[in-house]
């Protein structure tokens, strides 16, 4: 459970970062 | 397939392959959308789809997985070093500074490469030499950010690429991953548990059935509606503590009933000491059941059952309902020795009442790689003609095979080798 917990979390913190430097630093097309 | 290179196809990329830039851009979008495909078929080959799991097996369905996973990963370093090269050789540059803007800056881009690097992760990890060092909890958990790898990958490929800039090919792309993570999610997740909520399976009883080997015996109401055949197995979640979300595959010992299942299992390694230590009342989550070693398989009235170890139990379970006359089925009972063997009495009982021949065959295992009992090793009996030798008509039989993985290799050689056909022979890896 704790193992899962771990995934859940590290999974979400990811994704907030990610979004934030999407909406931030992230420009046009590649 | 068809669809994503006919994709590639109106993208004009045959046409640009003619010069070096454009080249090198085209076969970057082709190796990514191929990967891409082949990734998704993955993430659908595990969804445990019920008509998929019946139709394969979920142990062939594992080795494709697995070998999909790395030609999907091959395409996927083409299709970054593709790019990676084109935009250098674009920019004319001397410098490694426009990979800057194309993995990291660039709209998506982050979500791509954090999303590659997580498929190389599990990529690596599940190499053999790797993953044999890994716990399996580990290495499943690992291979859980697979998920999240392909998730974020999806948006550069659907928001970004010139590929999916038609609305026609944008739905399409949204529509299959969006049905793949639907079937991860109904038949991996929702499923089990609505199963398991409405049968209500609960311990009923541990016994010992010697040599380190337990039963536990679970009850439930309506378990028909599982649809369990004799031969299958189900992965097992006691709720019992910390630790109850590692699942643990386990066949089916007895023929299964509309208010019990029982499963036998070895009593070592963590879920067998935990499952000996259960307590009546428990309850139980169950995914399942898989497997197609099951009497479904059948071709021929006669059958040969062939256990090594506790490999019995799936076999036990098929021998008990499955339709045969008395003198049709042979058993052949390979353990180490005698106070390895387990369902004594049980299997006594069946030869007597269903007429099964029963061949016990103690001994220790061989260094040469042979189905049969050591500890002799070369006594000048070729193994082919000694399985022929026991069971004479074996080719106009149905062969199970269940044991180690090794022993079972031996035995469906021999089995060829006697005059045996490959659909004949029906066995199940423990490919978990």
């Amino acid at each position: 459970m704790r193992r899962l917990l771990v995934w859940v979390g590290v999974t979400v913190v990811l994704l907030v970062l990610l979004v934030v430097w999407q909406l931030t630093v992230a420009s046009g097309r590649p | 397939m068809v669809a994503v290179v006919l994709l590639w196809v109106v993208r004009q990329g045959p046409l640009r392959l003619t010069g070096l830039v454009p080249g090198l851009e085209s076969v970057g979008l082709l190796t990514g959308l191929l990967s891409a495909d082949l990734l998704l078929l993955q993430v659908f080959l595990l969804a445990r789809i019920p008509w998929v799991e019946r139709a394969w097996g979920h142990d062939v369905l594992a080795r494709r997985h697995g070998w999909l996973g790395f030609v999907s990963f091959a395409l996927m370093v083409a299709h970054v070093i593709a790019f990676g090269f084109e935009r250098l050789l674009r920019d004319d540059s001397t410098s490694w500074a426009p990979l800057w803007p194309l993995f990291v800056t660039a709209s998506w881009m982050l979500w791509a490469s954090v999303g590659t690097l997580l498929v190389v992760g599990v990529t690596l990890t599940s190499l053999r030499a790797v993953r044999r060092r890994l716990r399996y909890e580990s290495w499943h958990l690992l291979h859980l950010y697979g998920y999240l790898g392909v998730g974020l990958a999806l948006p550069h490929q659907i928001l970004d690429s010139s590929d999916f800039s038609s609305d026609l090919a944008r739905r399409y792309w949204w529509s299959v991953w969006g049905l793949a993570a639907a079937a991860v999610l109904v038949f991996r997740i929702g499923l089990p548990l609505w199963r398991s909520a409405t049968c209500r399976l609960r311990v009923t009883s541990v016994t010992p059935e010697g040599a380190g080997v337990v039963s536990v015996v679970l009850g439930g109401r309506a378990l028909h509606r599982l649809g369990t055949r004799s031969g299958q197995f189900f992965v097992w979640r006691f709720l019992d503590g910390p630790g109850w979300t590692r699942g643990h595959p386990y066949t089916i010992s007895a023929a299964p009933t509309d208010d019990q299942l029982r499963i036998t299992l070895q009593a070592a390694g963590d879920g067998g000491t935990r499952a000996a230590r259960l307590r009546p009342g428990t309850r139980v989550l169950v995914e399942g059941p898989y497997g197609t070693m099951t009497a479904e398989r059948r071709r021929h009235p006669g059958m040969l059952a062939m256990a090594a170890g506790v490999g019995i139990t799936p076999l036990r379970a098929l021998l008990e309902d499955t339709p045969y006359a008395p003198g049709e089925t042979v058993l052949v009972y390979r353990y180490s020795s005698p106070e390895h063997e387990i369902f004594v009495t049980e299997i006594a009982a069946l030869a007597e009442r269903r007429g099964v021949r029963v061949v016990h065959l103690p001994g220790t295992r061989r260094a040469d790689g042979s189905w049969r009992p050591g500890p002799t090793d070369d006594d000048g009996v070729d193994d082919a003609q000694a399985l022929r030798d026991l069971v004479p008509d074996l080719a106009e039989r149905d062969i199970f095979v269940c044991g180690p993985p090794d022993w079972t290799r031996a035995v469906r050689r021999a089995a060829r080798a006697a005059g045996a056909g490959r659909e004949q022979i029906h066995t199940e890896d423990f490919a978990w």
